[in-house]
């Protein structure tokens, strides 16, 4: 009996300690974190209620929902989700596709295995501030593009006044570097599927489309989702390719949302409005997060 | 039984070959970028291809090294490197700790303080970029601000800036528990037996069991502060001096990238760039074999 007490009493010392340690430790990064990771979130939504130009705080001014009613009625700023909506969605849709196909092809048996992965992955580690510097200092009118196809016999081209190729190359950049990722995620699920499954596939009498789709399919459907959600957040993030090429370019048919947000706080110091689109882009986010949360490992969190 | 392994090789051939040329294509970019750096300027312009000829002479060497004599150069990478190893100090300290706290203690308060934390992995960067910099710039008794923040410019402009933020890194924190959590507590409750206290149990008991995942952390974090573009373009607009080699690199290819009559000089641009992208590359290669797994780490269970 006194031993067991005893014992008992021992243990809740060591609770009372952990508990204090515990709480010592964490108070200092709660506050800090409160201060620096969600004091901006609440910052962001009063002040896209105002048009602050972000210098003088008696400046501040309430418009009510003046910032929103313009976004939702301007053309222009409607323009920016269809134009962020073009390049994310194309962007996702090649680099899922074409990252599926080569996982596909990739986890076979092959020569270079560890040379094939790293080749396409490295793309994705190179700065992308400066590839598209690269590029920009490439499509210029005297530039080297315009150099190879004259000498090629055919005509120059003004990249930066063509939509269409302004979207196409940062289209190609952004794939480029995104396909690796995706890829090995891929390969990572591919390779979680038990090679049995596919044997009793075959013996039941499934061909290789039937195995697709009711084997592997299924089985890397977290996965599949984890890449498809976070390249939809990640399509809010188009910002070097877009600063240092196109700069909205040709008349802003190229500009995102992101480059907006930039361009509204830090060139036009219209506080305001870039945080009520970037209000905007946190609501989006968060409703594609919460099906994030639903279908990848951080369900774990619950 | 012959045919059937002679078939076999024979896919495997073909297939290695398919994915070899898929790699080709992945690395040409950067093939490209380099035997552009070892070309002839003027040639390289005039005759232009998508297959500059090289020439391996010693003056070609100038367009890789011409980047060490760039203004601030040395300090910039010089900052970079403090920059990196402040918070490779921060990362492993905080995020060990807190993920053993998660992972291993009791507190009063836990499960609502970790979903506190990691409700903000939901949040995207880009909607919190703008009250992050009016947080900053209007950060109370900082670069001459008052109490109430008003009268200065804060961080701005401050090289401090680079050193103050995320001190709580919620992802880091979170892998460090799941990686916590595959060990058991027996180690924990021995070692407090023997009267251990919590440091000592999880920095040198627990931490080096985690090693794997801190070096996941460790490297993409490396190679994210290298690359690192936006933080100076925001917040040092005005201090050049102080900026990370990230942004910086873009000054120095369009200084040294700027050819007379509006032609870029290409050689050095790529050169230049060659030299940038390197040591990220360096980097990848040498801990692969970690960064593949880290990778599946964020999406696959285990």
């Amino acid at each position: 009996m006194v031993t067991a007490s005893k014992k008992r009493r021992g243990i809740e010392a060591i609770k009372k300690g952990e508990n204090r340690f515990a709480w010592a430790v964490m108070a200092p990064m709660l506050v800090y974190f409160t201060v620096f990771t969600m004091l901006p979130v609440i910052f962001v939504i009063i002040i896209g209620f105002t048009d602050w130009n972000g210098f003088y705080l008696n400046d501040i001014r309430f418009i009510g929902f003046d910032n929103f009613t313009r976004i939702f009625t301007d053309t222009r700023y409607l323009k920016l989700f269809l134009n962020t909506l073009i390049f994310g969605v194309s962007i996702l849709a090649l680099t899922i596709i074409f990252g599926f196909l080569m996982a596909q092809l990739m986890v076979k048996d092959i020569f270079l295995k560890g040379f094939n992965r790293a080749a396409w992955y490295i793309p994705g580690i190179i700065s992308f501030a400066v590839i598209s510097d690269i590029v920009a200092n490439m499509l210029t009118p005297d530039g080297i593009l315009n150099q190879i196809l004259l000498g090629m016999g055919l005509s120059r081209r003004e990249w930066f006044g063509e939509a269409f190729w302004m979207y196409f190359f940062i289209i190609l950049l952004s794939v480029w570097r995104g396909l690796g990722g995706t890829m090995l995620l891929f390969m990572a699920g591919l390779n979680s599927i038990p090679e049995d499954l596919y044997e009793y596939g075959k013996i039941e009498g499934a061909n290789a489309f039937q195995r697709l789709w009711y084997i592997t399919l299924p089985m890397i459907k977290p996965i599949f989702m984890f890449n498809l959600i976070t390249s939809m957040i990640g399509m809010f993030n188009i910002f070097e390719p877009i600063q240092l090429i196109s700069q909205g370019r040709p008349e802003g048919k190229t500009s995102v949302l992101m480059y907006e947000i930039y361009n509204k706080a830090f060139a036009d110091f219209n506080m305001g409005m870039s945080c009520a689109l970037s209000v905007l882009v946190m609501i989006i986010v968060l409703v594609l997060s919460a099906i994030n949360l639903k279908y990848s490992d951080l369900q774990d969190l619950k | 039984m012959t045919r059937t392994s002679k078939n076999r090789i024979t896919r495997k051939i073909v297939l290695s070959v398919i994915l070899f040329a898929s790699s080709v294509i992945m690395l040409y970019p950067l093939v490209y970028m380099l035997l552009g750096a070892l070309a002839d300027n003027d040639q390289m312009y005039l005759n232009a291809s998508f297959l500059p000829k090289p020439y391996f002479t010693a003056d070609r060497i100038k367009n890789f090294t011409i980047v060490f004599e760039a203004d601030d150069f040395t300090q910039s990478i010089f900052i970079t490197f403090a920059r990196i190893g402040f918070y490779a100090v921060i990362n492993v300290l905080f995020s060990t700790m807190a993920g053993y706290i998660f992972s291993k203690m009791e507190f009063k308060g836990k499960k609502i303080v970790f979903l506190y934390l990691m409700s903000s992995m939901m949040i995207p960067g880009v909607a919190v970029m703008v009250p992050s910099y009016i947080l900053l710039n209007r950060f109370p008794l900082v670069g001459g601000n008052d109490i109430l923040g008003a009268g200065g410019m804060g961080f701005r402009d401050n090289p401090a800036v680079l050193f103050v933020t995320g001190w709580v890194p919620v992802y880091n924190m979170f892998l460090m528990r799941q990686s916590f959590n595959s060990f058991g507590s027996e180690m924990k409750e021995a070692a407090m037996v023997d009267g251990a206290n919590h440091f000592l149990i999880m920095f040198v008991i627990y931490m080096p069991l985690a090693l794997p995942c801190l070096a996941v952390m460790l490297i993409g974090m490396v190679i994210g502060f290298w690359n690192d573009y936006m933080t100076c373009l925001i917040y040092l607009p005005d201090l050049k001096g102080w900026h990370t080699i990230g942004t910086k690199i873009i000054d120095i290819i369009d200084l040294y990238g700027a050819g007379g009559n509006g032609v870029p000089y290409y050689s050095r641009i790529y050169g230049i760039s060659f030299m940038f992208i390197l040591p990220p590359i360096v980097v990848f290669l040498i801990f692969q074999r970690f960064f593949i797994s880290g990778l599946a780490m964020g999406a696959v269970k285990g």
